[in-house]
């Protein structure tokens, strides 16, 4: 995702490469932030921090880690340890009831979630469990990716997306059944 | 298998986890149990629904939106290394024995909180008036910095800079904080001091003829060689990062800081005050907790506190400009006003030990 001959310059002082590294990344640190957070404000401001930080600490980042995880790292530690602590879950839309007039036909009920009814959901699930589900399926990371950035033991990661998958399973099948929306 | 296996084995298949072996086991386990069956196809679903969850992107280029700020950090920087720089050469150019010169190395520090919150006097403004032209020199690590932006973040890094050198005396705490004329003499008698090549030029203006020849003399045997307090201006420029920062705080809020200097050297003062609206918003004021144990720093919606040592506890930039900063009694918290663009102001309470915000 990112040249490791950029990386390098930057950390010998190229402005510019270190600018230019920022405009590569930016995409995943918003998205991260995005579903983490779950609204498109918090997300900016959390992003902006993330790469400001980024600018800030690109001495600290060594090679033998791998920099698409100190990256996700760095935003995810911001999204959980500021900005979710302080500010209340926001839901993201209002819920429409596309679903509930379809649930008796169980065929197309179990055909497709709406992306917001998934959204809401990872909403609802403790803050390490959304980020484990967030780096599982919003950056393709591995397990030993997720640990790395979240800085969890392997058998940890495995738990907390497991019971994420579980607890999205439930909720989302609780939405089908009617609308249980917590 | 038990329960707890199988699901382990669903989700370790939805991961692509599972090698041939296991994923037999599992397949041949779910054509015994509907039930599980029933389960892993909802996982299937759900997994295929979050791999296809929307891939957002920004609605605008977060880098050009914060780059107003890497640029401030970049100036912060490069003021900090030279406010160090000159510090350090004042600690070792303080043992000349000077008699205006204290020896101890808690003076500057205590001094420097003093200015911090006291009104300073205008000789302390021309320090930074000869520090500013000094520090962009053309040969200057600093690079060509006209720019106040850059002049401030010396004056504001100066400050903390000196700060960090040392603790202080009681005496000199007192002396400076009931007026300005003793903090002020000193500085001034410095600069005398350091005076080394006499000036041609007589300044029209009685009043600023005391100060600014000086500051072209300073710039010129000093600028172009090199930043280094001690290199050209004699022993004299050592007081130069004590006093700065008050300094920097007082030039930008008293007129007359500037106006006493603005005839004999008027490019020098241009420039400086050409762009001192901009560049003196950017000058962070910095500002102690009761019990000294944190100072914060603000620049527009740009807040950091770090604590004694220096260490940065909390770095958070708000959407609006911050004002109003207010600390608890006890240390803890920073209360700030944040006030959006749009023109709303709402309250924030830092936690610095934590270095979070609480509300």
């Amino acid at each position: 995702m990112v040249e490791p001959g950029l990386i390098r310059a930057a950390q010998q002082g190229d402005r510019d490469a270190l600018v230019s590294l920022l405009r590569d990344i930016e995409n995943h640190v918003y998205r991260t932030a995005y579903y983490i957070l779950g609204n498109e404000q918090d997300a900016l401001d959390a992003s902006q921090e993330a790469l400001i930080r980024i600018y800030t600490k690109i001495n600290s980042y060594e090679e033998k880690a791998q920099f698409k995880t100190w990256i996700q790292r760095i935003v995810t530690n911001i999204c959980i340890d500021k900005f979710r602590r302080t500010k209340p879950v926001v839901s993201i839309e209002e819920h429409d009831m596309v679903f509930r007039e379809k649930q008796d036909v169980e065929e197309e009920v179990l055909s497709a979630y709406a992306a917001k009814d998934i959204r809401e959901a990872i909403d609802k699930l403790p803050d390490h469990h959304r980020a484990v589900v967030v780096l599982r399926y919003l950056q393709d990371f591995s397990y030993n990716e997720i640990a790395d950035s979240l800085d969890l033991p392997l058998n940890t990661v495995k738990s907390y997306l497991f019971r994420a998958r579980q607890q999205l399973q439930t909720l989302l099948h609780d939405y089908q059944k009617g609308g249980v929306r917590g | 298998m038990t329960c707890q296996e199988v699901v382990e084995y669903m989700n370790r298949y939805l991961d692509g986890d599972l090698d041939e072996l296991e994923r037999q086991e599992l397949m041949e386990h779910l054509r015994r149990c509907p039930d599980d069956q029933e389960l892993f196809e909802r996982l299937q679903r759900l997994s295929g629904e979050l791999g296809e969850l929307p891939k957002v992107t920004p609605p605008f280029s977060l880098v050009d939106s914060i780059l107003p700020q890497l640029d401030e950090i970049d100036a912060h920087r490069e003021a900090k290394a030279f406010a160090l720089q000159a510090a350090e050469t004042a600690e070792t150019g303080a043992s000349g024995g000077q008699p205006a010169r204290r020896p101890a190395a808690g003076r500057f520090s205590r001094r420097a909180r003093i200015w911090t919150g006291s009104a300073a006097a205008a000789a302390a403004a021309a320090i930074i008036l000869i520090l500013a032209p000094w520090g962009s020199g053309p040969d200057s690590p600093l690079g060509h910095s006209n720019t106040v932006a850059d002049t401030g973040g010396e004056a504001a890094s100066m400050m903390s800079a000196s700060e960090e050198s040392a603790p202080a005396s009681a005496d000199r705490t007192e002396g400076a904080a009931s007026g300005g004329s003793e903090a002020g003499a000193e500085p001034k008698q410095q600069i005398v001091d350091g005076q080394t090549v006499p000036t041609s030029t007589t300044p029209p203006d009685s009043e600023t003829r005391s100060v600014a020849p000086r500051m072209e003399q300073n710039q010129r045997t000093q600028g172009p060689e090199s930043p280094s307090v001690s290199a050209g201006g004699g022993q004299g420029s050592t007081v130069y990062p004590s006093p700065g920062g008050g300094a920097a705080r007082e030039f930008a809020k008293t007129p007359q800081g500037i106006m006493n200097f603005a005839g004999p050297s008027p490019g020098v003062v241009s420039d400086i005050m050409g762009s001192a609206d901009m560049g003196f918003a950017a000058v962070p004021e910095v500002t102690y907790s009761p019990d000294r144990a944190y100072s914060y720093s603000i620049s527009q919606g740009w807040i950091v506190i770090q604590n004694a040592a220096g260490g940065k506890v909390f770095d958070h930039t708000f959407e609006g400009v911050v004002s109003h900063p207010v600390w608890s009694d006890d240390s803890r918290y920073l209360s700030v006003t944040v006030t959006a663009t749009d023109g709303t102001a709402k309250p924030y309470r830092i936690d610095a030990e934590n270095g979070a915000l609480v509300e």
